[in-house]
């Protein structure tokens, strides 16, 4: 039997949803090696191994992805990848479960290319099969577990609190029924986050409880919500927050759910393995938020060739196509923001810099690949014309930028 | 006026041997079948090049109509064939096309020695002298013509064959008494003092025109002297005799090779 899987990855703690979206567990993201043999164990296991002595541990594993560092133990230099890959093991219980499929989806906060790779390489290291293995934001899971909800839920805005340790967001999500339909989900930090260390004490729990009202109170204004989330291990029990429960509890529904971001990467994974189409488009950090195309002449007729869909996610889309120049020295794209559909953008790159040849003698081939979730980097480059007229090899690169001014 | 969209090249070219070149797209395909429709085998479209589209250019359907009509028509219609490349290839327009069409009908009713002097000036144009040399040749061998002859003698001067040249001039000068080839002559002197033709008629050509000629042969060697490639050259010498020396070798190789391709 296959396993859908939505690990939710931070320093301090992991939490992991396995083919049930009601059940999320925490455990500390660290691992700790033997000191005398290749033996690996993590979480509080790896605590305990340390305090008996015969472990050597390492901490903090999603900054050392980040960084790319490494770490020795017992002599032995560790790459990030190499450990994460141990992590995940041990995590996914590959040696004791024999699962015919593992489907993974691991969601952190700011998914880059390079740290995506990273986590992907590390998953495949511990026996999870490429094809199987998804990297989302914690603000698409969020999307991803909203909307598996009652549609009741959402159908206006939404809001969510996240609060771990010296970790405090606000994620808001509107929805759009139009033509189109589609959400767009977007987090911001708040400055006031604190160590949740402070709840253990009743004062403490004041201070929090007067924090997270402030925070309720200057981030929801007078919006009208749906619902209203809380997600995190500071949510867990929410006894000390009184004043900011009845705040946000007012005329709306308020769910607690401190295993959202893995559950939503759970529901992510299961609904791609079994097929299901997305009925809202999504639009947030990971996926674009506009469509770009290209005029192109096939069989005489002019037709626009998409290059990005908006709602695809942006890390995984990258296109190449082979164009000639007929009697023109430039590429028009035409940006539509799903948000701004009536104000398409268009934007000429020039490629008068190419070597001048007699018409439609000259064919290019055309890439794009997104630099990061704004800015679409476009590789033009002269092929020439096969044997009858030499490519020069030359290119020219532009970005393109998508972000809503 | 547009970007016309192409499928990836072939990972294998198709050898396009009357033109010595391989080819890698239905495009470039269809350039060579528009732009020198003399030299198109009555042959070529066959199940080796429907093969390559298939196989190599992934248009399975236009193969496929192809090999069609390959294998139901005793008498191939090779015009229809080559037109269904043509459109198929998302290259030409409709208009442009049917150009063709009227131009391809008219090559398969010419005369043969018209045909072949087509051919020359196709593969005089391609850089192909040495087969240019043969179709002027084949003309002349059918039909005695004097532009043909020009022709032959100035492709026989690009290719340095200077006293076959100044044989075919002496002969068009003795037949027509064209002041051309008198010209081409006084110049194959300049450039191959060793062939000596224009000295038997020298008398004949008044001083005013023997100026000119001269002054139009220094303002030749002039504008030779000041091109890039022996500005080039100069500068190496100038800076040092040891890399000008490595360089003549790099250099009288490369033109050696690009004489051989000529012919």
């Amino acid at each position: 039997m296959s396993r859908y899987i939505g690990i939710s990855l931070n320093d301090d703690y992991t939490c992991i949803c396995i083919n049930d979206k009601t059940i999320s567990t925490y455990h500390p993201t660290v691992i700790a090696r033997d000191k005398n043999d290749d033996t690996w164990t993590i979480g509080e296991d790896a605590y305990k191994s340390t305090l008996a002595g015969s472990g050597v541990i390492v901490d903090k594993l999603l900054s050392l992805i980040e960084k790319n560092g490494t770490a020795t133990i017992a002599r032995v230099k560790y790459h990030a990848v190499d450990i994460l890959a141990h992590y995940f093991h041990e995590l996914l219980g590959k040696d004791s479960i024999k699962a015919d499929e593992d489907l993974v989806a691991i969601t952190i906060r700011k998914p880059s290319r390079e740290v995506v790779v990273r986590i992907k390489e590390a998953l495949i290291r511990a026996g999870v099969h490429e094809d199987n293995i998804y990297i989302l934001s914690h603000t698409e899971s969020f999307a991803h577990f909203v909307l598996d909800q009652d549609p009741n839920l959402y159908n206006r805005m939404v809001g969510m609190f996240e609060l771990n340790n010296q970790c405090l967001y606000y994620y808001e999500m509107h929805v759009s029924r139009g033509t189109r339909r589609y959400v767009m989900v977007a987090h911001e930090a708040e400055e006031e986050a604190f160590n949740l260390d402070i709840l253990k004490t009743a004062s403490g729990g004041k201070i929090a409880d007067k924090i997270l009202t402030t925070v309720a109170e200057r981030v929801m204004g007078k919006n009208y919500y749906s619902s209203i989330f809380l997600s995190g291990r500071g949510f867990q029990d929410t006894n000390f927050a009184t004043n900011f429960m009845n705040y946000i509890c007012k005329k709306r529904r308020v769910l607690i759910e401190p295993g959202m971001f893995a559950i939503g990467a759970e529901i992510y994974v299961k609904n791609k393995s079994e097929g299901k189409g997305e009925d809202y488009m999504i639009l947030c950090d990971t996926r674009s938020k506009s469509d770009v195309s290209v005029k192109v002449v096939v069989n005489e007729k002019v037709e626009s060739l998409p290059i990005v869909r908006a709602g695809e996610p942006w890390m995984d889309t990258c296109s190449s196509y082979d164009m000639i120049l007929d009697d023109q020295d430039f590429i028009d794209f035409q940006v539509t923001s799903i948000t701004k559909p009536q104000r398409p953008l268009r934007l000429r790159m020039m490629l008068d810099s190419f070597p001048e040849r007699e018409n439609r003698t000259t064919k290019v081939r055309m890439t794009t690949e997104f630099r990061d979730a704004d800015t679409l980097r476009v590789t033009v480059k002269d092929l020439g014309f096969g044997d009858i007229f030499p490519a020069s090899d030359k290119e020219i690169v532009e970005e393109i930028d998508l972000s809503d001014k | 006026m547009g970007l016309l969209l192409c499928n990836k090249d072939a990972r294998h070219p198709f050898y396009y041997e009357k033109l010595d070149i391989d080819i890698w797209s239905i495009q470039e395909l269809s350039y060579v079948i528009y732009n020198y429709p003399v030299i198109i085998p009555e042959d070529f479209v066959d199940h080796k090049l429907t093969t390559w589209i298939r196989d190599e250019l992934s248009m399975g359907i236009l193969a496929a109509k192809l090999e069609q009509y390959l294998s139901v028509s005793d008498e191939i219609d090779q015009e229809r064939l080559i037109v269904l490349i043509l459109k198929e290839s998302n290259y030409y327009t409709q208009l442009e096309i049917s150009r063709f069409q009227n131009e391809f009908k008219k090559l398969r009713n010419i005369d043969k020695h018209v045909f072949l002097n087509m051919l020359g000036d196709t593969y005089f144009h391609m850089g192909r002298y040495g087969k240019a040399i043969e179709s002027y040749e084949e003309s002349l061998f059918l039909n005695a013509d004097n532009k043909v002859q020009m022709k032959l003698a100035g492709t026989y001067v690009t290719v340095m064959q200077f006293r076959k040249a100044a044989d075919l001039y002496e002969e068009i000068y003795v037949t027509t008494q064209s002041e051309e080839a008198l010209y081409k002559l006084y110049l194959i002197n300049k450039l191959e003092p060793a062939v000596k033709t224009i000295e038997k008629y020298i008398d004949v050509i008044d001083v005013e025109t023997l100026a000119g000629w001269e002054l139009e042969y220094n303002n030749a060697v002039t504008d030779a002297e000041h091109d890039g490639r022996a500005k080039e050259i100069y500068d190496i010498f100038q800076k040092s005799h040891s890399a000008f020396r490595e360089h003549a070798k790099i250099m009288v190789l490369k033109w050696k090779r690009e004489y051989r391709a000529k012919l």
